[in-house]
């Protein structure tokens, strides 16, 4: 009784006018930097950070979740209509988005998706206020060698979803994790592999990689193209079309509960949400799909569980931040410098303390997703317009756009240049029909995944895997990677 | 759903030739690095192993890459697998439809904002470019010097005075 009291407080709480209003500041500019390739949430969040000195902590926190929680619901746009995520976490999102905006179907897939980000990111929300009462037996379940396990399986299933042959998938998925052991070792502080270049010393960077491995191969691709993405009335995005792709969301229900599931479920767990959900989200719907075969070719489905995922993540990756104070996802990471600017320092005590807050962040979170997805709705026919800008025209504005994207991340013009090194690999990796997502995946875990290894080394010692949760884990982890085998060998096998 | 190693099929000969050249460079670069972290700078066991876990695989399936790519029959008509969807799903030419030389001169046209930023500091070099960029392409003027300008604005405006971003305004390591 006393929680839904709470919760009834939480929700009045958000309809306070300083509350409203730095929501709406940062709805928009969320919005934006999701929108432009280059810019990334982590920019939004570190750039808004300062402005919260002063400010009590409900409205603080509101500036920096709101425009954190519609960064993932701008970037869909981007992938759906130029096929350049917006953001790391929707590149998923371009598997199918993309080849259904060149198919002419762009207003259907951009309407699916910012339906599935706002419902997605209102279960997330609901998943949060549901477990917060619940949380520590939960969280303390996945130690150091589920967690490992956890990253590992993210990796395996994307590597067994990409575009090219699993093998091609799995050298991507451990070249990513090979490029982000460069710079200082997690456990040891030594800088490895830095070749005298302090560059190096902090490895390579996640804005560099990311811009080089799907912005610049587009970019290449538009330059030589030279004409437009789409052809007049190809990309012909009507608020018809995106009201269709609204209504497909809620005509896959049960695709839409499980995406969103695994979201808030992988968001929960520290470090793995950020960009493993949208994919592990996605494998699921093509694992558990009758046609399979058509993932990838541009299918609704192929959007709506990456895009409920992405969202859903937030709410799940607010429970480790709010519980332990261990941040769910790296946006989540700077969220929690912005509590501590505010003096509150999130962990047990802080859920005793002010589960009041607690609540009503969850609520800014709800109400941000939804203003979010109705304002990108009503909008949508016009942003998707870029679409028929001529190759020649497109190509060199966003490359200005990502050179300056990528130097304002970091202030460092060697950002720009490595921005052209992956940039090649990039374009090599997908004239040869390699994955990059699960680069960019295997990329973006391996810190975690090292420290957590050396832990569960440490700790259980080498049969660290032998703990129930883990052995689950690996048993989804062996299933998913030999479920291609699998199924050719029942095909086999049916046809004699 | 991904295609089998086994169900690989047929290459086209110069993708055939990408493909080995792609994974032999893979191989080369574990191996150069992994090496340098075990005889040049002498890492421990700890920094390594992750290294030598991931590095090992990485050998072993882009070695089998290489093997299976070459096994692979020349079929001048038929993409490779995955490249088909890939290139689909960029709207990009396919490789046959693109030659390498237009990818080369398209690649330095890219490259070449670089000492443009270099030379004459984000704010201007920027519109510059663009500015050259589009009359080389075959655009009018007045559309060139129109975006050229936006741009010029978006970079103030946008990332100097709404997101302070300090952009170098003068050849860099001059500002």
């Amino acid at each position: 009784m006393e929680y839904f009291t709470l919760l009834a407080d939480g929700f009045l709480r958000i309809w306070r006018l300083d509350v409203l209003l730095v929501m709406l500041a940062a709805i928009p500019f969320g919005l934006v930097f999701g929108i432009v390739p280059g810019l990334s949430g982590l920019s939004a969040l570190a750039i808004l950070l300062p402005f919260i000195y002063g400010m009590e902590p409900l409205p603080g926190l509101a500036l920096l979740l709101a425009a954190h929680a519609v960064i993932y619901t701008g970037g869909s746009v981007s992938a759906i209509v130029l096929g350049i995520p917006g953001s790391p976490p929707n590149a998923a999102t371009v598997l199918d988005g993309y080849p259904m905006a060149r198919n002419g179907l762009g207003g259907r897939a951009i309407g699916a998706a910012l339906a599935s980000s706002g419902m997605g990111g209102l279960f997330g929300v609901l998943v949060l206020v549901a477990i917060l009462p619940v949380l520590e037996p939960i969280v303390l379940a996945f130690g150091s060698p589920e967690t490992f396990f956890l990253a590992v399986t993210g990796i395996a299933f994307i590597a067994v979803v990409g575009e090219g042959t699993v093998q091609k998938g799995l050298i991507a998925g451990l070249l990513g994790i090979f490029l982000a052991l460069f710079g200082y070792q997690p456990v040891t502080s030594v800088p490895r592999f830095w070749f005298g270049s302090d560059y190096l010393l902090d490895g390579f960077r996640i804005i560099p990689l990311a811009l080089g491995l799907f912005a610049i191969p587009e970019i290449i691709g538009l330059s030589v193209k030279g004409r437009a993405v789409a052809q007049k009335g190809d990309a012909h995005v009507t608020m018809a079309q995106v009201l269709d792709g609204v209504f497909e969301v809620f005509r896959h229900p049960w695709l839409f509960l499980k995406s969103s599931a695994i979201g808030a479920v992988v968001g929960v767990v520290p470090g793995v949400g950020g960009e493993t959900a949208p994919f592990v989200a996605y494998a699921a719907a093509k694992q558990g799909s009758r046609e399979p075969e058509r993932f990838g070719t541009g299918i609704i489905e192929g959007v709506i569980a990456p895009e409920s995922a992405n969202n859903a993540k937030e709410g799940g990756a607010l429970v480790p931040t709010l519980a332990f104070g261990i941040p769910g996802s790296a946006g989540m990471a700077l969220l929690l410098g912005g509590f501590l600017i505010l003096g509150l320092e999130p962990g047990p005590e802080f859920m005793r303390e002010h589960m009041d807050l607690g609540v009503g962040l969850a609520m800014v979170l709800a109400f941000a997703n939804i203003a979010a997805a109705a304002v990108m709705i009503l909008f949508a026919p016009w942003v998707a317009r870029i679409t028929y800008l001529r190759g020649h025209i497109l190509a060199p504005l966003l490359l200005a756009i990502v050179v300056l994207g990528t130097y304002a991340s970091k202030n460092n013009p060697m950002d720009v240049v490595y921005v052209f090194v992956f940039g090649v690999l990039g374009y090599l990796m997908k004239t040869l029909g390699y994955s990059r997502a699960p680069l960019i995946l295997g990329f973006v875990l391996t810190g975690a995944m090292e420290t957590y290894l050396h832990i569960s080394l440490r700790t259980y010692g080498l049969l660290f895997f032998m703990r129930p949760i883990s052995l689950i884990i690996i048993a989804l982890l062996v299933f998913g990677l030999g479920w291609p085998f699998f199924r050719l060998l029942l095909a086999r096998l049916r046809r004699r | 759903m991904a295609v089998l190693p086994a169900a690989a099929g047929t290459l086209e000969a110069p993708v055939k030739k990408l493909e080995v050249i792609f994974a032999t460079a893979i191989v080369s670069f574990v191996v150069f690095v992994v090496g340098a972290g075990a005889l040049y700078y002498n890492y421990s066991a700890t920094v390594m192993r992750f290294p030598y876990v991931v590095g090992g695989f990485i050998i072993v399936l882009a070695v089998w890459r290489i093997f299976a790519a070459l096994a692979a029959p020349p079929s001048p008509a038929t993409p490779p697998h995955g490249a088909r969807a890939d290139t689909e799903l960029s709207g990009a030419p396919t490789a046959q439809e693109e030659s390498a030389g237009e990818i080369l001169v398209t690649g330095l046209w890219l490259v070449s904002i670089l000492p443009a930023v270099w030379i004459f500091g984000y704010l201007a070099g920027i519109p510059l470019y663009l500015l050259v960029y589009f009359r080389a392409h075959g655009e009018r003027w007045v559309i060139s010097i129109v975006l050229a300008l936006a741009a010029l604005a978006m970079t103030y405006f946008a990332f100097i005075l709404l997101l302070k971003v300090r952009l170098p305004m003068l050849p860099i390591g001059f500002s």
